[in-house]
């Protein structure tokens, strides 16, 4: 069983988990669609519609870091929402230390031991990329590959979003900046640009939550909104378009150096066929030409493990998880019999 | 259909490039390399315990008025055959395009001296034995080939494809000698994707996307085998000696692809069974080499009988003639004509440790990869006079493995016998000094 096999299969598991979980427990979130994911003191939130109707001590009442999105139908999703939504509403509803704190500590502890393997494994919206990806090749259509200097871009770009997003995100509550007034339209900009945000409540059966024009402010976030959604819908001719600019996982990136998952290269086995760089998703170059270090995990490596896969070597690269070997390159065996011609 | 797109070289100063050579020479040269090949075979199966499946390879080479026979049908049916050098050429487009290739590299001492006549002195005997033999037709499936390609891989290749337009068509194939960039990289693809063009030209129907995948398919199944076959000799027990297993890739030069692949499934069956039965050639501290270095190519197998006779066994090579001939596979995920393109383009540049490219550190890895993998006591780095590429390299290596006390001896030789016993004495200090090191 090679390793791009279960992946699929986690894959598979991982979205129907996240996006129909809620299905399987007992306990329902009744909250509405736009509700703060953590308990906001009272104090702070004066609409109606925000008051939880609810309390938050169940244990699917988490969150997982990459997008279990919060704007699926109550009743299907398992999880709260991921970690980008938590952390940018965090400021806006000042809340408490105590609560935000175990919620904090729990994406701190996944992202050391998985990082971006989350990304290439569970993330439903890798999952539908890789989707559009296999729909494509079904088609025998040829991919696209993006130039370098988009890849340059975007691996720039996606801090720069992030940053903007948290600085917006504090920025809305402190009342000298004169954001306040905006609150409403500046709050989760992550979620309303999002791609997720649309795709998800329509495979879960609900609407998507359209956007207002009725401001500047929400045409620009709307344009912005079109623009990551196409670009997560050209997933369908590049490979994994949306993952070069997710801020999540921009976030989770900056763990993947010192994660417990480790990709080893063993540079005098490696023969520079290129065949890890061919079929890597996300361009990236580093499997293929790291020719001195032995470890050679990336910032922006998904962890999907296409390389090790195709690599055609024994034990040139490994995955080692705590220093034990899970995954490892085989040469490919010849069949023992093979009688067409 | 004669339309081409890109023109192909032309040589507009043709001179008659014609080897002022006897019929009766002629057919003493031909006559006397089924003699040396005879000798070989002769010396190869002295061991005892060779596995019986290498009649096969034996009757192919002797032999050919069979594959002869099965090429003109072939053509009969206008198929097209295909003379190729080097390891570079794409071999999947050619059999997609409905064409069959043969590899012409040749290493016969008889045919120097004739081409010297319209070669220059100082060039490799490699150069020179491969247009001798094709001019003069000791091969007979030279006259089969309808096209020659030539990858632009070392200054004697390149002059060579010059010559030989004299008399055939030749098509080149611009190699990009530092690959490790991605102009290079883009460049060669576009020169794959060139040769796909042309032999879509040269047959009039074009390469279809299934039957590439076909055939990229089945040449993988070749790889898979000749790397199991390589592993064999990875353990104490040695079954096949140095010299069986070139020969045995070399017989794939000219041979039948699927054929091969059957035979040599067998063979590579035999051999497990031996090593099952303990039917070892040579004893368990038997020094191991690894051969290194210009390719040895039949009937020149003089390095290799003077090694494997003086007591020690070839268990590796990274030689363009054996070790590396079928060695890297071209893996990809999904079958556009893109995608497959880009993968072959990749097979044939990337992993092959020519030495023509501009430096040498992928090549040190994978030798130093193959001693630790073979367990080797020792290199032999093999030079064909005037082979500047392999000698330039040499240095590199030599104070490496200097600096990571590896043995390391090198050989300078030609393709004639007149060096053998010289070569036999240093061999031999060599191998005594590799029993005295363990």
């Amino acid at each position: 069983m090679n390793i791009t096999l279960i992946r699929r299969i986690v894959q598979i598991t991982a979205f129907i988990l996240f996006i129909y979980g809620g299905f399987f427990i007992t306990v329902k979130h009744i909250d509405s669609s736009i509700m703060p994911f953590v308990k906001p003191p009272e104090d702070v939130v004066k609409a109606d519609n925000l008051v939880p109707k609810t309390k938050y001590d169940e244990v699917f009442d988490s969150y997982f870091p990459t997008r279990t999105c919060r704007y699926i139908e109550s009743d299907t999703r398992l999880f709260r929402a991921c970690a980008m939504h938590f952390l940018t509403e965090v400021p806006i509803y000042g809340v408490p230390l105590y609560d935000f704190l175990p919620h904090l500590l729990l994406f701190l502890l996944l992202c050391f031991i998985l990082a971006r393997f989350m990304c290439g494994w569970l993330c439903p919206l890798g999952a539908t990329q890789d989707f559009l990806d296999w729909v494509r090749r079904r088609l025998g259509l040829n991919h696209i590959k993006l130039p370098r200097l988009f890849v340059k871009f975007f691996e720039k770009f996606r801090y720069v979003w992030l940053t903007f997003l948290f600085i917006m995100a504090i920025a809305i509550v402190i009342p000298i900046l004169g954001l306040t007034l905006y609150q409403k339209d500046l709050n989760l900009i992550t979620c309303n640009t999002c791609p997720g945000r649309i795709i998800f409540p329509i495979i879960t059966g609900g609407s998507p939550g359209w956007y207002l024009f009725n401001n500047p402010i929400n045409i620009v976030i709307a344009v912005i909104a079109m623009l990551f959604l196409s670009i997560f819908l050209l997933s369908f001719f590049g490979k994994r378009m949306w993952c070069r600019i997710c801020p999540t996982g921009a976030l989770l990136s900056l763990f993947n150096k010192g994660c417990l998952i480790v990709k080893e290269k063993n540079p005098e086995k490696c023969t520079k066929c290129g065949i890890c760089e061919r079929v890597c998703p996300m361009d990236n170059k580093k499997v293929f030409k790291e020719k001195s270090k032995k470890i050679v995990n990336d910032y922006n490596c998904i962890n999907c493990f296409k390389c090790v896969d195709k690599c055609p070597e024994d034990d040139c690269l490994k995955v080692k998880f705590l220093g034990k070997t899970i995954f490892r390159s085989k040469k490919e065996k010849p069949k023992d019999d093979k009688k067409d011609n | 259909m004669s339309e081409k797109k890109e023109p192909v070289f032309e040589n507009r100063y043709p001179f008659e490039a014609k080897i002022q050579v006897n019929e009766e020479k002629i057919r003493e040269i031909r006559e006397n390399y089924i003699k040396i090949s005879k000798i070989n075979l002769e010396k190869m199966r002295r061991g005892k315990n060779r596995a019986a499946n290498m009649a096969y390879f034996e009757n192919a080479l002797l032999d050919k008025t069979e594959r002869i026979k099965e090429l003109k049908e072939f053509k009969a049916k206008g198929g097209k055959v295909i003379g190729i050098f080097c390891v570079h050429v794409p071999e999947e487009l050619i059999y997609a395009a409905g064409c069959v290739p043969i590899r012409m590299s040749c290493g016969f001492y008889d045919t120097i001296a004739p081409a010297e006549e319209i070669l220059p002195k100082n060039i490799c005997p490699l150069i020179k034995s491969s247009i001798g033999f094709n001019f003069l037709k000791v091969n007979p499936l030279f006259e089969l080939c309808d096209i020659i390609i030539i990858p632009t891989s070392c200054d004697g290749k390149k002059k060579m494809a010059e010559i030989l337009s004299n008399y055939q068509e030749v098509w080149t194939l611009e190699m990009p000698n530092d690959r490790d960039n991605e102009v290079s990289r883009e460049f060669w693809v576009k020169q794959v994707r060139l040769l796909k063009e042309r032999l879509e030209n040269l047959t009039g129907s074009k390469i279809e996307k299934k039957v590439l995948k076909k055939y990229i398919l089945k040449l993988h199944e070749r790889t898979a085998l000749v790397r199991e076959l390589f592993d064999l000799r990875v353990g104490q027990k040695i079954v096949v000696d140095g010299r069986d297993v070139y020969f045995v890739l070399q017989t794939a030069f000219f041979d039948n692809p699927i054929r091969w692949m059957e035979k040599v499934r067998l063979l590579i069956n035999e051999l497990k069974k031996n090593i099952q039965n303990n039917k070892v050639i040579v004893k368990e501290s038997t020094p191991r080499i690894i051969m290194t270095g210009s390719p040895l190519i039949w009937p020149n197998m003089k390095l290799l009988h003077i090694i494997e006779e003086s007591g020690a066994v070839v268990v590796a090579d990274d030689s363009c003639a054996c070790g590396q001939y079928f060695y890297n596979p071209a893996e990809l995920e999904e079958w556009s004509m893109k995608s497959m393109l880009e993968a072959l383009s990749d097979k044939y540049l990337l992993p092959v440790v020519c030495p023509v490219f501009a430096h040498c550190d992928d090549r040190i890895d994978r030798l130093l990869e193959l001693i630790e993998k073979y367990k080797a006591d020792g290199v032999i780095y093999h030079i064909l006079r005037l082979c500047q590429v392999f000698d330039f390299e040499y240095i590199k290596i030599s104070k490496l493995f200097e600096k990571k006390s590896i043995p390391l001896i090198k050989i300078e030789t030609e393709y004639s016998e007149e060096d053998a016993g010289q070569i036999k004495t240093r061999i031999e200090a060599f191998i005594e000094m590799l029993e005295a090191r363990r």
